[in-house]
């Protein structure tokens, strides 16, 4: 429908528009320091780490054009593939590990009658201490030596000691049982949202029909609160695929074998340890890459899960 | 680089750079310096020693003004710092890192300024060339020297009844009655010892500890695959530099450090930085590997007695070789200071007693540093110096006679066998070789029953790699 002209507005609509440019002046008067920090403090480093990649650098001055030679240095580079793989690594082990407790976590919490509110500000708790703290506390807790805690309770059952974090095929599944202790409780609780937002009468119904526990849990719940799992499983992905700050600090860098390197923790390998700003910011455009990658691919598989009718 | 993302970054220099002029008055006419070594606030009595010599300084050249910055070095601050231009005019930094700054141009040549004030000849020339670029140019001033060796625990040999001695008086027999080392003085009798101190104490005290994390694991383990006769890195007759590190002589180092670890003579664990010696040396174990420069923080931070330390010469390997990794821990300068600040921070050196000067402000900075020590109950210890006049040495050798809280028996050995056993790092990437021997020593401590010819097999993958590293340089 075309416009319709200043000229033909009434009085009182001509009052409403401008009125209407004058909030609008004032909403983005209220957005702009927002929008200008975030376009500083996200877009510009987003860009300028896009730019730099395809250049040879001094500090973090670009030096030289080199096109995709930093691609290619980077790919052939023996720790990238290491930590490309121990990466898909963590992702496997959080999404078995960290997705599905907090929903076993959430659906416990939803039939608990007595003392709920204890109980998740109990599971909430470890969401309140900082991922850095939670991660040196579990390194005490993994220490491999015989006088390491959980050696000591092992030594206790009459049990050999373990290496935990220094057995090269425990030390991510233990890091995501870190990750997990700390970040399961806020997501239960907004598992814990959903639930609540099930309309009873299904449940009714099925009791009715003679549904126990497990039917009504895989029959309703689990279908109600799709779309919040897939919500949070993409989240999921895009947090795990970024993990730094644990392997960082349980395993001293990534540990002497590399064993768990993250993609992350190898771009902050180039650029602070080894002053080589190029590559890092190559290997974080590799990263963004793939988890723009797996974005899409979430987002067409639930596009295309919602023409089938589907509901995700 | 667009012009957008320029203005963006000028912006943010410009925003950083007046934040970190917030209460800087330089209206004054006066250099300004600003100094990064400046203790902490909470060691008042460090920070007073520094107000001492800063009022000193200025009353002596009031053209200056000294800035405390207290700046702790980090690798992810540094660069940041650099770019803003907020680092301090002169700071100190880890053994490790002069070579990434130098590339990176974090920090600037001073190679004219320490000879215009007389530093330059009087610097130990092994600690000054790990402070150049490959054209010679200085970037820095060593503080003190390191050079690896042997930090003793005599309480726990001696209670495991490796040596005798009597633990209430802290005194040890470290010498047969000739005169000869009865600590291990090779590498086959350090294997010796270890099996007895975990026999004798059932497994709650381990021999040693490799390190295999960070690129301290090969920074130590070069040194010990030297003394097993190995080279590392060649130089070819055109000067090019050549990998070697999948010689016979590393695999036998690492098939000697598996040994080790397959019998249970180490510290559990395999992912060990340098650091985790003196969390160690007090209990866990009775021998640790590290420099000459740290050998206080078995005391200070690991809880030891002073009196039960000993500090002794590496290991000589099945050949005879017999070497000490050596360098110097340095004060660098920002690369944005101007000749007249770096002149001013070099000739605040001298009020630090940290100069070859020998003028009655160096002597008494270095009488009041002794003073502070002691003051804080810390040892005070002999150390690697980094001056080599004579002046210097012997008003330092005066001091360490009347100052040093440790038997000095204990460390003659090392001290006097310095000199003929320091061995520099390798000329090029040592760094990246260090990496690359991280995961080699990683590797036999996490599977130490890895046979000799896979562990042959993973070190000709790792030289391939170290190899392309170097091809720059051919």
């Amino acid at each position: 429908m075309p416009r319709r002209g200043e000229a033909f507005l009434t009085s009182e609509e001509k009052r409403r528009r401008r009125g209407g440019i004058l909030r609008q002046f004032a909403g983005w008067g209220v957005m702009a320091p927002g929008v200008i920090l975030f376009s500083f403090f996200v877009w510009v480093p987003l860009l300028m780490n896009l730019y730099l990649s395809f250049f040879s650098t001094k500090g973090f001055n670009a030096e030289e054009f080199v096109g995709l030679g930093t691609y290619q240095e980077l790919f052939q580079h023996p720790d990238f593939l290491t930590a490309f793989g121990n990466t898909f690594t963590y992702l496997g082990w959080s999404l078995l590990i960290g997705f599905i407790l907090p929903i076993i976590i959430g659906l416990l919490l939803s039939e608990v009658i007595h003392f709920r509110a204890l109980f998740r500000i109990g599971i909430y708790l470890p969401a309140a201490i900082a991922g850095l703290t939670a991660s040196i506390l579990f390194t005490y807790l993994f220490d491999p030596s015989s006088a390491g805690f959980l050696n000591t309770v092992l030594e206790g059952l009459g049990m050999e000691p373990i290496l935990w974090l220094d057995d090269p095929n425990l030390v991510i599944p233990l890091i995501v049982v870190t990750m997990t202790w700390r970040g399961a409780g806020s997501t239960a609780l907004i598992y814990l949202s959903a639930f609540a937002g099930i309309d009873r009468s299904y449940y009714e119904a099925a009791q009715i029909d003679g549904a126990g526990v497990w039917s009504r849990i895989v029959h309703i719940t689990l279908p109600q609160i799709v779309p919040s799992m897939t919500t949070l499983f993409v989240l999921q992905i895009i947090s795990v695929m970024q993990v730094f700050y644990e392997p960082f600090v349980m395993t001293n860098g990534g540990g002497g074998d590399r064993s768990s390197l993250s993609l992350l923790l190898l771009a902050y390998n180039f650029g602070f340890r080894d002053g080589r700003v190029d590559l890092s910011s190559a290997c974080t455009v590799v990263l963004f890459l793939i988890i723009l990658s797996l974005s899409a691919i979430y987002y067409l598989a639930v596009h295309l899960l919602k023409k089938r009718g589907y509901r995700v | 680089m667009p012009g957008f993302l320029k203005k963006a970054t000028v912006l943010a220099g410009a925003a950083i750079a007046l934040l970190s002029l917030n209460g800087c008055q330089k209206e004054d006419g006066k250099i300004h310096v600003e100094l990064g070594m400046w203790p902490a606030a909470q060691q008042t009595s460090d920070v007073a020693m520094f107000n001492i010599w800063k009022q000193r300084f200025e009353a002596d050249h009031p053209e200056y003004v000294i800035e405390p910055a207290n700046y702790e070095y980090a690798q992810d601050t540094v660069a940041v710092g650099a770019m803003s231009g907020t680092l301090p005019t002169v700071f100190q930094t880890w053994f490790t890192e002069p070579s990434m700054l130098i590339e990176q141009g974090y920090i600037r040549d001073v190679t004219d300024l320490v000879k215009e004030v007389g530093y330059y000849d009087d610097m130990d020339s092994f600690m000054r060339e790990t402070l150049e670029d490959e054209e010679g140019n200085l970037y820095g001033i060593p503080r003190d020297g390191y050079g690896f060796g042997m930090l003793l625990n005599l309480r726990s040999l001696t209670y495991y009844g490796l040596i005798e001695g009597d633990i209430d008086e802290h005194e040890y027999v470290l010498y047969d009655e000739s005169g000869d080392p009865l600590y291990p003085t090779t590498f086959e009798e350090l294997a010796e010892w270890a099996e007895l101190i975990t026999t004798n104490s059932g497994g709650d005290c381990r021999g040693t500890m490799f390190y295999s994390a960070n690129r301290q694991g090969g920074w130590l383990f070069s040194n010990i695959a030297w003394n097993f006769g190995a080279e590392l890195m060649t130089i070819d007759t055109g000067g090019a530099p050549h990998a070697s590190l999948n010689e016979d002589a590393v695999v036998d180092a690492l098939q000697y450090i598996a040994g080790l670890r397959s019998n249970g003579y180490l510290v559990e664990g395999t992912s060990f930085v340098y650091n985790d010696w003196y969390s160690n040396i007090n209990e866990r174990m009775a021998i640790a590997f590290c420099g000459s420069d740290v050998i206080q923080n078995a005391v200070t931070q690991g809880s030891m007695e002073r009196n039960d330390i000993a500090f002794v010469p590496m290991p000589a390997g099945p050949g005879g070789d017999r070497y000490s990794l050596y360098g110097g821990t340095p004060f660098v300068f920002a690369e944005n200071a101007t000749d007249e600040e770096v002149r001013g921070a070099l000739l605040f050196l001298e009020y630090m007693g940290r100069s070859p000067v020998m003028s009655e402000a160096q002597k008494t900075a270095m009488v009041e540093g002794k003073q502070t020590s002691l003051s804080k109950n810390e040892p005070i210890l002999p150390s690697i110096r980094p001056w080599t006049n004579e002046e210097y040495n012997s008003y330092a050798d005066e001091l360490d006679e009347q100052y040093v809280n440790v038997n000095q028996e204990y460390f003659d050995d090392f001290f006097d066998s310095i000199d003929a056993m320091r061995k520099e790092e390798v000329p090029y990437e040592a760094q990246k070789m260090y990496d690359y021997l991280d995961q080699a020593v990683s590797a036999v401590l996490t599977n130490p029953n890895m046979g000799r010819e896979e562990i042959k097999n993973q070190l000709t993958t790792l030289n391939q790699q170290f190899e392309r590293d170097l091809s720059k340089y051919a």
